[in-house]
C-alpha cells in the first residue's frame, strides 16, 4: 500500500482548502449568494474502495465534471455528485424553483461551469505548490456509475500510454469529501455533499510524494 | 500535421461553426475568424492587434476577464455557462429572438495553448446556444404550465372528495332525522292514514339513502378507494338479509320469489358479506322492478371447489321485459340505463349495475347478463371466495332416524316447487312433490292406504289455484283415515299473513316465509318434529333485525355523545325503547368527564362536534387505564373511505354510519355490551329494575295534558316534530326552559368576550331546538341572528338581538306555568303511594351496600347512585333522609353521609319487618 504521511496529507489539505476558499468566492459572486465550500475529509484509497465510497452502496447514476491534466504530473480530477443531488446543487445555486426533472441541457452546462470553477481551485493549488509543468484539458460533463467514472482506462484517450500500463489494482485515488453550503436571501442554508476525486497512477503518486517531501523540507 | 500547411489550417478555423479568438499574452487579438466577424459585425481588420478589452470595454472585470487571466497564469481552462455569465460577448445571433433583441446566448470556452516555443496564448471559443436556450425556456414554460394544471387537477379532485364527504355528511344528518323520526313515529299510535303517510316517508327516505350510498360508492370506485373485506360469514345469513329486503316488494307485485342454493355450495365462507349482499339486493331489486308477472329465482351453484377456495355462480333470473343486444351493451355504463324511456318508467340512477360490476370484479369474478327481449333476463356473476369449513355437510340432522323422512310438497308454481323439493332433499329427506292441494290430499291418502311409511310433514304453498294452502290444511285435518297426521308447514309470501293466520284453531303447525331460507327451514322443520335444533349458524353482525338479544340491551347503560339535538332524541328514544339507560354528553369533553363519573357499558360517539371531536375524546378516554376495554362505537355521517380506519385508529371499537339503522345499532351495541361485565353486577340488576320503574314514572309525562296552544309555540307542530311523543315533547320543552332561558344573555356575553364562534354556535344550536318545539317566530328570529353572526356583520347583531331576546322571553314565559304543573304532578306522583312501584328490598339493600363502600372510599360517584336510587323510593321518611344524605355528599361530608345511610337502612329494615308482620 502506498500512503502519504500524515504531514503530507495535511499539507495537501491545506493547499486544497486555500484553493477552495477562492473557488467559493468566485461561486458566491457568480450566483449572488453566499457559497461556502469545506473539505472535511481527505483519503487515499485504491480504486475499489473509492468506487464504493462514491456510490455509497447504491446503484445510482452519478454525475461528474471531469478535468484531466498532463505534463510532469498526470492525472484526472473529478467532481462527483449523486444524480439528484447535483441537480439540487444547480437549483440551490440558481435559486431555481423548478421541478428537478425539467432541469436538463442548460443545467448540465451550468453544472459544468460550477464544477469547472471548483476543480480549477484544486488544480490551481497544484500549480501553485508544485514546481511542475501542467497541461489542462477542458472540463467535461459525465453521467454514469461510480465504476465508470473512476475507471482509469476510460481516460485513456487523454491520458496517453503511461496510465494504461499502470492500470491495475494498484491504481489509487484521493477521495476528498466536500460539503457545499449555500445560503440564500432568507439565510436558509442548503448543505450538499459531493466528492472530489483525484485519480493518479502509481508513478504519478510517486512524483507527488516526492514533490510534497520537497515542499515540507523547505518549510 | 506537417503536411497540412498553415493557410489550410487557418482556413479550417475561419469556416468553423464556433467563434474563435486567439489572444497573445498581452491580451491583444491575434486571430478573429469569420464567425466572429458575422456575429460581432467587426471585421478582422478592425480588431486585429487590438487588446480584447479595448475592443469590448464592457468585458473588463467580468468572468471572461478572470478566465483569460487564469489561462495565462496557470494554464487552467474555463467553461463559462450562459446562465452564470451575465456579461457575455456582445454578439448577435442569426436567429431572430422574440425577447431581448437578437443578442446571442453563448457558451464560452477559454483555454490556454502554447506554440512550439512554449509561448502561451489564450484561445477563446464561443458557441451560439440561442436556439437551445429558447427551446429550453419553452419546455420550461410548458412544464410549469403542466405543473400548474396538475396542481389544479389535484386540488379539484381533493375538493371533489371533500365535497362528497361533506355532502354525504350534510345529507345523512337530516336523513338520520327523517328515518329515525319516522321509525319512532311508526311505533306510536297513528291512525290508518297517518301510518300510511309516515311509512311512505320512511320508505322514501330509505330509498333516498340508497341513492346517496350509490353515489358515494361510485365515487369511491372512481377514486380507487373502495376496499373489499375478507371476513368469515355465512352465506345463508346474507340470503336471509336479501330475502328480508326484497320479499315485500316482490309480494307487492305478486311475484313468486325463490332462492335456491345448490347442494354442493358451502355456507361458511370468507369474503365481503356486505358487498355480496349489496350486489344480490341490487340484482334482485332490478329483477323485481322490471318484471310484471312470473318468477324471480336467485340461485347459487358451485363452479369449482378446492380445499380452501370455491368459485360460486350466482344467477338472478326473472321473467320480465328482457333486453335487446343494444341495451345489454349499454347496461353497465355509469349513469345510463337500458334506455331513457325505461329510466322514466322505472326510475333509478343507473349506477347500481356499474357498481355491482366493479364490486364483482374486485371480488375476483365477472358480471354479465343473458337476456331475450320480452322473455326475461338472467343477471349472473361468479366470485371467488375462501371457505372456512371444508366439510361438505351444511346441515346435520340430529339423528339418523330423520334420514329419508317422507315429506310432501304441494306448490302449483313449478319453479318454486322444484326449489323447495331440492332444498328438502338436501336435508336428506324423501320428498314427494305435487302441484295442487287436491293432489296433496290424494298422495296422503294413497300413502296411508298402501301401507307406506306415512308422511311426517306436508309443505303447502298458501296461494294455490282452487284449493289453497289453508283449505288444504283443513282438509288434511279432516282425513281421519290417515295413519298419522303430518305436521303442516304453510309457506306464505310474507310474514304478515302468518301473523294473521296463526290462531289457535289454525290447522297449520308452522309458517315459513318466502323466499325460504335454508337455515330457517332446517330449524323450523326440526322444531316442528319436536327437536330443539342446535343453532345452525352463528348470529354475526350481518343479519338484519334478528341477531341481537334484547336482554343484553335491557338495563345497559350507554353514554350517547352527540351535539345535534334531534340526533340525540332519535338515538336516545330508539335505545330507550330497548330498555337502554341513555346518558347524553353534548361533546367530547363532556364525554370524557362523564365516563369518569358513571360506569357505562358502552359509548356511542359522534365524530364532528364542537369543543372536542369524537376522535380526540376517544383518544382521551383510551389514555385512562381503566377505560381500555370500554366499548366505544363511532357514529359518523361520513360514509367515506377511511372513516372506519380513522375511528379504529383513535381507539374506537366499531363504526356505524348515520343515518342510524336501528337493528344495526342494537346489534352492534349487543356485540360490545356484555351484561354485567363492565358495571358491577348489583348495579346492573339495579339498572334493570330502574329502567322499568323509570319507564312507568315517565308515564306522567305521557298522560300529562298538553295545552292546545302556548304563546309563541305551535304545540301541534312541535308534537309532530318529535313523532307525536308527548313525553319526549315535554322533555324537550323542559330542557329548553332549563337550558336556554338565558340564551340571549349567553350570546351577549360571548359577543362581549369577542367570541363570535361561540355566539354563532349558541344561536345555531338554539335555532334547531326552537324549530323542534314549534316556536316558529323564535326559530325565525334565531335564524336571522345566526346568519348575521355567521357572517360577522357586527352592526346588524344588536338590531336582531333585541327581537330575538323578546321572543325568547315570550316563549319562556309561556313555558313557565306548564313546567311548574309538571313538576308538581311529579312530586304528587312520587309521594303518592298508589302510583309507587314496589321495589325489591333485596336490590335496594345491595345498592345501599355499594353506596356504603363508595362513601367509605370517599368516591363522589356515590352521588349518582343516590340520585338513581332515590327515584324508586316511595317512603317519605326514607326520601327525606336520602335528600339529607345527598346534601352531605355534595358537601363532601362522607362520614356524616355514612351515618345518615345507616339510619336509612334501619328505617328500611323496620319497614320490612312491619310488612312481614302484616
Amino acid at each position: 500500500m502506498f500512503l502519504l504521511s500524515e504531514l503530507e496529507e495535511d499539507a495537501l489539505k491545506e493547499f486544497f482548502n486555500l484553493g477552495l476558499g477562492m473557488a467559493a468566492d468566485s461561486l458566491s459572486q457568480m450566483v449572488h449568494n453566499e457559497v461556502l465550500l469545506k473539505l472535511p475529509k481527505l483519503k487515499v484509497v485504491p480504486y475499489e474502495e473509492a468506487t464504493r465510497m462514491l456510490s455509497a452502496g447504491q446503484d445510482e447514476k452519478l454525475v461528474a465534471v471531469r478535468q484531466t491534466f498532463k505534463g510532469e504530473l498526470m492525472g484526472t480530477a473529478l467532481l462527483v455528485f449523486p444524480g439528484s443531488e447535483s441537480l439540487e446543487l444547480v437549483r440551490t445555486l440558481l435559486s431555481e424553483d423548478m421541478a428537478l426533472e425539467v432541469l436538463a441541457e442548460l443545467e448540465q452546462e451550468t453544472l459544468l461551469d460550477v464544477g469547472n470553477v471548483i476543480l480549477n481551485a484544486f488544480l490551481e493549488s497544484f500549480t501553485q505548490m508544485l514546481r511542475l509543468e501542467f497541461e489542462f484539458e477542458e472540463a467535461e460533463f459525465l453521467r454514469g456509475s461510480s465504476r465508470f467514472l473512476l475507471d482509469i482506462t476510460s481516460h485513456v484517450a487523454v491520458q496517453g500510454d503511461e496510465l494504461v500500463e499502470q492500470a491495475t489494482d494498484n491504481d489509487r485515488a484521493f477521495v476528498l469529501m466536500m460539503d457545499f453550503k449555500t445560503s440564500d436571501e432568507e439565510n436558509t442554508q442548503h448543505t450538499l455533499s459531493g466528492f472530489v476525486v483525484l485519480l493518479f497512477s502509481k508513478p504519478a503518486m510517486l512524483t507527488l510524494k516526492r514533490e510534497l517531501a520537497l515542499i515540507l523540507a523547505n518549510l | 500535421m506537417s503536411h497540412l500547411d498553415n493557410t489550410l489550417l487557418a482556413k479550417v478555423l475561419e469556416v468553423s461553426t464556433v467563434g474563435v479568438i486567439v489572444l497573445a499574452s498581452d491580451k491583444t487579438i491575434v486571430f478573429w475568424n469569420e464567425w466572429m466577424q458575422k456575429a460581432s459585425g467587426l471585421s478582422s481588420k478592425e480588431v486585429l492587434n487590438r487588446a480584447l478589452f479595448d475592443v469590448f470595454g464592457e468585458l473588463a472585470q467580468t468572468r471572461i476577464h478572470q478566465a483569460i487571466d487564469n489561462a495565462f497564469r496557470s494554464g487552467l481552462p474555463t467553461v463559462l455557462s450562459h446562465r452564470l455569465t451575465p456579461t457575455p460577448f456582445p454578439l448577435v445571433t442569426a436567429s431572430e429572438k422574440t425577447e431581448g433583441g437578437s443578442r446571442m446566448d453563448q457558451m464560452i470556452h477559454v483555454k490556454a495553448i502554447r506554440n512550439d516555443e512554449g509561448v502561451r496564448y489564450c484561445c477563446i471559443m464561443i458557441q451560439d446556444i440561442t436556439n437551445t436556450v429558447s427551446r429550453e425556456y419553452l419546455l420550461r414554460n410548458q412544464s410549469r404550465e403542466l405543473q400548474v394544471a396538475r396542481d389544479v387537477a389535484q386540488n379539484a379532485n381533493r375538493a371533489k372528495s371533500d365535497f362528497l364527504a361533506n355532502m354525504s355528511h350534510e345529507i345523512r344528518t337530516p336523513m338520520n332525522a327523517i328515518i329515525g323520526m319516522s321509525h319512532l313515529a311508526l311505533k306510536t299510535n297513528l291512525d290508518k292514514r297517518q301510518r300510511d303517510y309516515v311509512s311512505k316517508v320512511y320508505n322514501a327516505a330509505q330509498s333516498l339513502l340508497g341513492i346517496v350510498n350509490d353515489i358515494l360508492d361510485f365515487s369511491k370506485i372512481e377514486a380507487g378507494k373502495l376496499t373489499i373485506e375478507t371476513i368469515p360469514f355465512n352465506l345463508d345469513n346474507v340470503l336471509l338479509d336479501v330475502a328480508n329486503i326484497v320479499s315485500l316488494k316482490a309480494e307487492e307485485k305478486g311475484l313468486e320469489i325463490s332462492f335456491h342454493v345448490d347442494t354442493g355450495v358451502p355456507l361458511q365462507l370468507i369474503g365481503d358479506p356486505l358487498r355480496l349482499r349489496q350486489i344480490l339486493i341490487n340484482l334482485t331489486n332490478n329483477a323485481i322492478k322490471f318484471t310484471e308477472k312470473g318468477n324471480i329465482v336467485l340461485s347459487i351453484h358451485l363452479m369449482s371447489s378446492e380445499d380452501y377456495r370455491v368459485e360460486l355462480h350466482f344467477r338472478v333470473q326473472d321473467t320480465g321485459v328482457g333486453l335487446t343486444e343494444d341495451q345489454m351493451g349499454r347496461l353497465f355504463k355509469a349513469f345510463s340505463q337500458a334506455d331513457s324511456s325505461t329510466t322514466r318508467k322505472f326510475g333509478g340512477t343507473g349506477l347500481g349495475l356499474t357498481i355491482c360490476k366493479r364490486l364483482v370484479e374486485m371480488m375476483g369474478g365477472n358480471l354479465w347478463v343473458v337476456s331475450t327481449l320480452g322473455q326475461g333476463s338472467t343477471f349472473q356473476f361468479t366470485t371467488l371466495l375462501a371457505r372456512t369449513d371444508t366439510s361438505r355437510r351444511r346441515f346435520r340432522l340430529p339423528s339418523k332416524d330423520f334420514v329419508g323422512l317422507p315429506v310432501l310438497v304441494a306448490d302449483d308454481n313449478p319453479v318454486a316447487r322444484e326449489i323447495l323439493q331440492k332444498s328438502l332433499e338436501s336435508f336428506s329427506f324423501k320428498v314427494t312433490a305435487v302441484a295442487s292441494g287436491e293432489e296433496a290430499l290424494f298422495e296422503l291418502e294413497r300413502a296411508s292406504g298402501a301401507g307406506m311409511v306415512p308422511f311426517e310433514m306436508a309443505f303447502l304453498d298458501w296461494k294455490m289455484e282452487k284449493l289453497d294452502g289453508i283449505r288444504t290444511a283443513k282438509e288434511i285435518r279432516k282425513l281421519s283415515s290417515l295413519a298419522k297426521q303430518p305436521k303442516i308447514v304453510l309457506i306464505t309470501a310474507y310474514s304478515r299473513e302468518s301473523i294473521a293466520l296463526a290462531t289457535a284453531q289454525s290447522p297449520v303447525d308452522v309458517f315459513l316465509t318466502k323466499p325460504v331460507n335454508l337455515s330457517v327451514m332446517f330449524e323450523t322443520v326440526l322444531t316442528a318434529l319436536g327437536h330443539k335444533p342446535e343453532r345452525q349458524w352463528p348470529h354475526g353482525g350481518l343479519s338484519l333485525g334478528r341477531s341481537y338479544d334484547r336482554k343484553v340491551l335491557k338495563g345497559a347503560c350507554v353514554l350517547l355523545v352527540e351535539d345535534n339535538e334531534i340526533n340525540q332524541q332519535v338515538a336516545k328514544e330508539l335505545m330507550e325503547d330497548e330498555g337502554v339507560l341513555v346518558h347524553i354528553a353534548q361533546n367530547g369533553e363532556e364525554a370524557v368527564a362523564a365516563v369518569q363519573q358513571t360506569a357505562f357499558d358502552a359509548v356511542l360517539m359522534d365524530i364532528q362536534m364542537p369543543v372536542m371531536d369524537g376522535y380526540s375524546a376517544s383518544r382521551a378516554i383510551r389514555k385512562m387505564e381503566k377505560f381500555q376495554n370500554l366499548p366505544i362505537i363511532a357514529m359518523t355521517a361520513n360514509a367515506m373511505t377511511g372513516d372506519r380506519d380513522k375511528c379504529l385508529a383513535a381507539g374506537m371499537n366499531e363504526h356505524i354510519s348515520k343515518p342510524v339503522h336501528p337493528p344495526t345499532l342494537f346489534e352492534t351495541l349487543c356485540r360490545f355490551i356484555q351484561s354485567g361485565k363492565y358495571a358491577g353486577k348489583d348495579l346492573q340488576e339495579m339498572a334493570d329494575d330502574l329502567s322499568e320503574v323509570r319507564g312507568s314514572a315517565r308515564d306522567i309525562l305521557d298522560t300529562f295534558a298538553l295545552p292546545e296552544a302556548l304563546d309563541g309555540v305551535d304545540v301541534r307542530m312541535g308534537l309532530q316534530n318529535v313523532g307525536g311523543k308527548r313525553r319526549l315533547y315535554l322533555n324537550v320543552l323542559e330542557n329548553i326552559y332549563r337550558g336556554y332561558r338565558d340564551i340571549a344573555g349567553k350570546i351577549r356575553s360571548a359577543l362581549e368576550a369577542d367570541d363570535m364562534t361561540e355566539a354563532y354556535r349558541l344561536a345555531h344550536t338554539f335555532k334547531g331546538t326552537a324549530g323542534t318545539i314549534g316556536a316558529m317566530s323564535l326559530h325565525v328570529a334565531s335564524q336571522r341572528l345566526e346568519s348575521v353572526l355567521k357572517l360577522g356583520v357586527t352592526e346588524r347583531i344588536e338590531v336582531l338581538l333585541t327581537p330575538f331576546s323578546q321572543e325568547v322571553d315570550r316563549v319562556m314565559t309561556a313555558l313557565e306555568p306548564l313546567l311548574a304543573n309538571i313538576e308538581s304532578a311529579r312530586i304528587s306522583q312520587s309521594s303518592s303511594p298508589s302510583v309507587a312501584q314496589p321495589f325489591d328490598a333485596k336490590h335496594l339493600k345491595s345498592v345501599l351496600l355499594r353506596l356504603d363502600t363508595l362513601l367509605d372510599e370517599g368516591d363522589s360517584e356515590a352521588l349518582n347512585l343516590v340520585a338513581d336510587a332515590r327515584e324508586f323510593l316511595t317512603d317519605v321518611e326514607v326520601l327525606q333522609a336520602f335528600h339529607a344524605m345527598e346534601g352531605q355528599i355534595d358537601d363532601y361530608e362522607f362520614e356524616t353521609a355514612r351515618e345518615t345511610l345507616k339510619d336509612i337502612v334501619q328505617i328500611i329494615e323496620r319497614m320490612d319487618r312491619s310488612s312481614e308482620g302484616a
